[in-house]
């Protein structure tokens, strides 16, 4: 079975109240571990509804300087396989947002300002090798297909495969973009969601659910899957 | 299925049971072997029909049957590696016409079970009257098709999952 290392649901949240700050989300992965937030500023906010959401599935609101770190980073291991899927609604892309991040050489992956590229630092000090690219969405020079991030319910399906390789899927499955660097398979210690740990770079907008796997590389029928899993979520 | 007629015409003339509609269909849930289908009616005659307005969160329809097939799906979406069809309770969300299928049959069920990895949530490794174990894949992707029925009521079309969807092992 391909259990996730980490597992954040909100969509599926029918315990937590409207409006609650969040100060701890359990993963329900193989890492069981939370994902915590101890400052107040912080802390986002649990919403059971969402105008862009179908009845009762619910969503954790960032307002852009809201993060939440795990006390433990994750390792994800160098010249391994891993993919992470992040879902979002509401997503406002002023700055450059970070959805993945480490705390060890600004590692992570997000979304260019202005939605129209993703973002990728792998974690090393180097440089240029080591600095974050930015790898365009609106044309086709890397993708199959042309896209731009908006406001509507979005699934990024990152697949870095170990071998220098990174892929970038949409909510539809389909590649929008691809990238390659010797560095691109460092080991990734993946220390929170939504932001860079410290709450800048943060992502203005409503968290879905974020699913981490290890030893994973998924191929595009499969991110196809996970995009249809939360788009039937839109309302 | 045709039973007595429970339409809305009260002249006393015989009325044509009141057909149910299914509007909408969502598959949930935060592991691969516990789901959660909930289904949606189409407008407010449906909702009346049913009686949504005297329900209260969590409240099981009583009589009324979800007759729900899963199917685990190949990777390509292009065939059934497994199905299973078992009758569902249904159970009201307590919004607007959102109502949560369940394998349980407790007259109410808190709406916190039907969450996350919840009690209410269908367990699919042991589903249909065979006990069919639909999670056999690494990743498991499902179709579902939902006909909901109850005597005195015409049986509502098949609404059916436009695409697989997979449904993450916790």
């Amino acid at each position: 079975m391909a259990r996730p290392t980490i597992n954040i649901n909100f969509i599926d949240d029918r315990s937590t109240s409207n409006d609650a700050a969040v100060s701890s989300k359990a993963s329900l992965g193989s890492n069981t571990n939370s994902f915590t937030q101890s400052s107040s500023g912080k802390q986002p906010v649990f919403k059971t509804s969402n105008a862009k959401l179908k009845p009762t599935f619910g969503s954790c609101l960032f307002d852009g300087s809201d993060v939440i770190n795990l006390a433990s980073a994750q390792s994800l291991t160098a010249q391994s396989p891993h993919t992470i899927i992040i879902a979002w609604v509401d997503g406002d892309y002023t700055s450059d947002t970070w959805l993945i991040a480490s705390d060890t050489n600004d590692a992570h992956y997000g979304i260019d300002a202005g939605g129209n590229g993703v973002l990728f630092k792998p974690s090393s000090s180097r440089s240029p090798s080591g600095d974050e690219v930015t790898i365009p969405t609106n044309n086709t020079d890397n993708s199959t297909v042309s896209y731009s991030f908006g406001s509507d319910v979005e699934v990024l399906t990152i697949v870095n495969v170990g071998d220098d390789n990174v892929r970038f899927y949409n909510i539809d499955g389909d590649l929008i973009a691809t990238a390659s660097n010797a560095l691109f398979d460092s080991t990734f210690l993946l220390k929170s969601i939504a932001g860079k740990p410290d709450g800048s770079f943060g992502l203005n907008g409503s968290l879905l659910g974020v699913y981490v796997f290890e030893s994973r590389s998924i191929a595009e029928n499969k991110a196809k899957r996970y995009g249809a899993l939360f788009k039937q979520f839109k309302d | 299925m045709l039973g007595l007629g429970l339409g809305s015409d009260h002249s006393g003339a015989p009325s044509e049971p009141f057909k149910l509609i299914i509007s909408d269909m969502t598959i949930g849930g935060s592991d691969d072997e516990h789901a959660l289908i909930g289904i949606s009616l189409i407008d407010s005659a449906n909702q009346n029909n049913i009686g949504t307005s005297s329900l209260s969160v969590g409240d099981r329809l009583t009589d009324f049957v979800a007759v729900t097939t899963v199917a685990q799906r190949n990777s390509d979406d292009t065939a059934d590696l497994a199905s299973a069809t078992e009758n569902l309770n249904v159970y009201y969300s307590g919004i607007g016409s959102l109502f949560y299928l369940s394998d349980d049959d407790a007259t109410n069920i808190a709406f916190s079970n039907f969450g996350a990895g919840g009690s209410a949530t269908i367990d699919l490794s042991s589903y249909g009257p065979s006990n069919t174990d639909l999670t056999t894949e690494t990743d498991t992707d499902f179709r579902v098709s939902v006909v909901l029925t109850k005597s005195g009521f015409t049986d509502s079309d098949p609404i059916v999952s436009p695409e697989a969807i997979v449904l993450v092992e916790p």
